[in-house]
């Protein structure tokens, strides 16, 4: 999964590369503050009786996401409330996805003060932890945040810790990735495949040489991405291509470019590339382009990580209908865990109250839906208790506060859904987290300090060879020796004998 | 004695003069010099709690990770070759350039083909990546339908095939950069007093005769000046050439990786502020032998033409 999260953030960074000149744009959005002292003086009496012994406060809140025309409003709305509860206030403040690197690195590195920080493990969670950016939490969490072990549960926290202690709390959110693929539904009733038997890649390959043999304009499956999320629900992959075994019993990293059954997957690859069933751009394509491609009706499947209502989503979001299978049982790892959390920074003025507005993000469904959905009756209206839709004359294009991404903040579960999503969603989410298969190493998070230089050589080997291999485009096994070969001149012993040492040690605290 | 004498005796002359520059002096030390204490940060395992100062020394471990792989060899040989033929070949097509359209008598034509070469340098790497993009997909692309269609041949993948592209690059370099070069070479052509020309034809020399004894050796000081500043940046690359353009694909980095390629790979992961500092300190303390050198030799050749 590691790779695919790069692959987004370089996604981004080309993006941002491309944007820069209109990035500066959302700095306006302050200017319409006009609005807020009138408010807050006529919420100040209601907060003097609320808790006396908490003096005001502003909460500052940094996450990705692009500044919504009414984020004033709603943060007013929310100050309102947080006022009455906690006696502080909030400030919201999205930065682009791309221009995150830049405004936060400098916001990081200028001291300047600010108290949650959107982070994740593929977002630099490890490494901001590692030069001290975010505080400990343990105490806050003990002293403020009560609520909040018993809404995540032990292993979800578990897995949050970095060298066992923890810095940051995850988004209650899927819990672990499934694997499988996304199929043109068009051509699943045309050709009345049985996608309900299938449980792995075998029965997947009757399906691809049906459509190879009948639909000539038709790709039968795109992108090396597919690859990726073959090793990410086989192995729990920490560093330069060590993983520990899925089924393994014991703490051992294993190389997997010397795994036989790695080898053997690949040269399954090399042969579906010669079948022709792979996209002759496999080299240059992504998972988007895998969903324009079946948009357009040129490809039949595209490979993704799976959580309940994932093909729902997707059809909404590109309109055109897919299917999802399962050819993998859900499997989680750290970076599941890892996966989107908020974390207080080194720079805040008051931890304490950051981690109070943490513990209602996790226990107050009326706080995590305003940030969330915004204001009821403006951005949304309600159908049910948990079930919400546009109000009347607003749509998905009209609508003044998007949401951020629900994913980032708190208790998922507590959002509404909407009119067209499945009642069902959370308890869904809930058997899916429950039925997903913990990794031996859960919890364990590789330190590459002391192997940076390492690292980053061999972050190049792995560039060069990666995608040649996963494309299927050349034989594994050439490739391999020499990605083997390339990767010991870049240090990869002294790699391999640090996370052996990190994971004998992590196994002692078990 | 002399010496002072006339370093007095120069300040009093110029002293307007220097009290002008001095602005511009202020903004350059404020700018580019303060910073430069940064530098030690390549030295230092930086942490954000200690800061600048406080965090721990690392001595020259931030260099390593530049020279512990073969890749070393790989990327210093692609970035040097690769500025040395970008420095030669961009001379050349400028000035050719530049002669040409000086050669243009009517106004409104050469403002066109000055502002169509020009347009190039200006469109951001990314979009000339997907341009080059259109023309080399495997599918659609221009080059690979051509080749089937007229020359009946294999559809070439060019994303898989390194051999390419050292000459893919040279030439989307030269479509890029030889249009900017061109402009500053025919301004200073247009400087060219008219009256070598007129006195030229009358001895009967011929247009080749204009260009090779009047036309180059007049512009030799600017080609010098601007093959120096070249050459100071022998050791960086265009990042978005060596990124963007081969749309960042693996199986081309043997013959696209270069110090800055290798770089960003290389810390998009750890992000160690450290090593990124050491590497860039690294390329300019090279860059600085490069110009002292190349200084020294064109002062040897022509002492007025050196840069200092």
């Amino acid at each position: 999964m590691k790779k695919a999260h790069q692959l987004v953030l370089l996604i981004m960074l080309c993006g941002m590369l491309a944007l820069t000149g209109c990035g500066k744009g959302d700095s306006g959005k302050a200017a319409d503050s006009g609005t807020t002292p009138g408010k807050n003086a006529a919420t100040g009496e209601k907060g003097k009786d609320s808790d006396s012994s908490l003096s005001p406060y502003k909460i500052t809140l940094v996450y990705p996401a692009t500044a919504p025309k009414d984020l004033q409003l709603v943060q007013d709305e929310m100050s309102k409330y947080l006022t009455e509860k906690i006696n502080a206030t909030i400030e919201l403040k999205p930065i682009e996805w791309a221009s995150w690197d830049d405004k936060t690195n400098l916001m990081k590195i200028s001291n300047e003060p600010f108290d949650l920080m959107f982070t994740a493990s593929w977002f630099s969670y490890p490494k901001d932890a590692a030069k001290g950016q975010y505080l400990e939490l343990d105490d806050l969490m003990a002293q403020y945040g009560k609520d909040i072990p018993g809404v995540l549960g032990d292993d979800f926290i578990k897995g949050s810790r970095i060298g066992g202690k923890l810095y940051a709390l995850p988004t209650k959110k899927e819990f672990g990735q499934g694997f499988g693929f996304l199929l043109d539904k068009k051509l699943v009733d045309k050709y009345k495949f049985d996608t309900s038997g299938v449980k792995s890649l075998e029965d997947m390959e009757a399906m691809f040489k049906t459509i190879k043999e009948n639909e000539p304009g038709i790709t039968p499956i795109v992108s090396s991405k597919f690859t990726n999320i073959w090793e990410a629900s086989n192995y729990d992959g920490i560093v330069a291509n060590l993983a520990i075994p899925r089924d393994s019993k014991e703490l051992k990293a294993v190389d997997t470019l010397e795994d036989p059954k790695f080898i053997e997957f690949y040269k399954l690859m090399h042969q579906w590339n010669q079948n022709g069933w792979f996209d002759k751009d496999v080299l240059t394509s992504d998972a988007d382009q895998g969903m324009n491609m079946i948009k357009a009706g040129k490809a039949f499947a595209v490979a993704q990580s799976l959580k309940p209502g994932k093909d729902k989503e997707m059809s909404l979001s590109s309109g055109v209908d897919v299917i999802q299978v399962e050819t993998a049982e859900p499997f989680t790892t750290t970076g599941d865990a890892q996966g989107a959390m908020l974390g207080i920074s080194r720079t805040s003025k008051d931890p304490a109250r950051a981690m109070m507005f943490l513990n209602m993000l996790y226990s107050d469904p009326k706080l995590l839906n305003m940030l969330d959905w915004g204001i009821e009756g403006k951005h949304y209206v309600k159908k049910s208790d948990n079930m919400i839709d546009f109000p009347e004359g607003v749509n998905a294009d009209t609508q003044t506060y998007p949401n951020p991404g629900g994913w980032m903040f708190g208790n998922q579960f507590n959002s509404y859904l909407w009119a067209n999503e499945d009642p069902n969603k959370w308890e869904e989410f809930q058997k899916f987290n429950d039925r997903a298969e913990r990794s031996i190493a859960l919890g364990f998070a590789f330190n590459q300090e002391p192997v940076k230089s390492e690292m980053a050589s061999i972050a190049n080997v792995e560039k060069e060879f990666g995608a040649s291999l996963r494309s299927g485009a050349v034989d594994p096994e050439k490739i391999l020796a020499k990605w083997i070969e390339k990767r010991k001149a870049a240090g990869f012993d002294k790699v391999k004998a640090e996370v052996d040492k990190q994971l004998a040690e992590w196994a002692q605290t078990k | 004695m002399r010496e002072k004498s006339h370093l007095k005796k120069s300040l009093k002359k110029y002293k307007w003069l220097l009290l002008m520059t001095l602005p511009g002096i202020v903004y350059l030390f404020i700018n580019n010099y303060i910073p430069m204490y940064g530098v030690i940060l390549a030295f230092k395992n930086y942490n954000y709690v200690d800061g600048i100062w406080g965090s721990a020394w690392a001595g020259l471990d931030n260099f390593k990770f530049l020279f512990n792989s073969q890749d070393a060899y790989i990327f210093t040989r692609n970035t040097f070759l690769y500025n040395v033929v970008f420095i030669v070949l961009n001379l050349v097509l400028s000035v050719l350039v530049a002669l040409l359209i000086n050669e243009i008598k009517d106004k409104v034509i050469s403002r066109f083909y000055q502002s169509t070469f020009l347009l190039p340098h200006i469109i951001s790497m990314v979009v000339v990546a997907y341009l080059v993009y259109s023309f080399l997909n495997v599918d659609s692309g221009l080059v690979n339908r051509l080749l089937i269609k007229w020359f009946g041949s294999e559809a070439v993948s060019w994303y898989a095939e390194s051999k390419y592209w050292p000459y893919i690059l040279v030439i989307v370099n030269a479509w890029k950069n030889v249009g900017y070069l061109s402009i500053i070479y025919f301004a200073s052509i247009i400087g060219i007093d008219k009256e070598y020309y007129e006195a030229a034809t009358i001895d009967g020399a011929s247009k080749w005769k204009q260009m090779t004894r009047i036309t180059i050796p007049l512009i030799l000081p600017v080609i010098t000046t601007m093959t120096l500043l070249a050459v100071s940046g022998i050791l960086r690359s265009d990042f978005g050439l060596f990124y963007q353009v081969p749309m960042n694909t693996g199986a081309l980095i043997p013959t696209t990786n270069t110090i800055d390629t290798f770089v960003y790979r290389a810390m998009i992961q750890s992000g160690d502020i450290g090593m990124s500092t050491a590497a860039g300190f690294y390329q300019s303390v090279v860059c600085f032998v490069l110009i002292l050198v190349a200084n020294t030799a064109v002062r040897k050749i022509n002492k007025r033409d050196a840069l200092f």
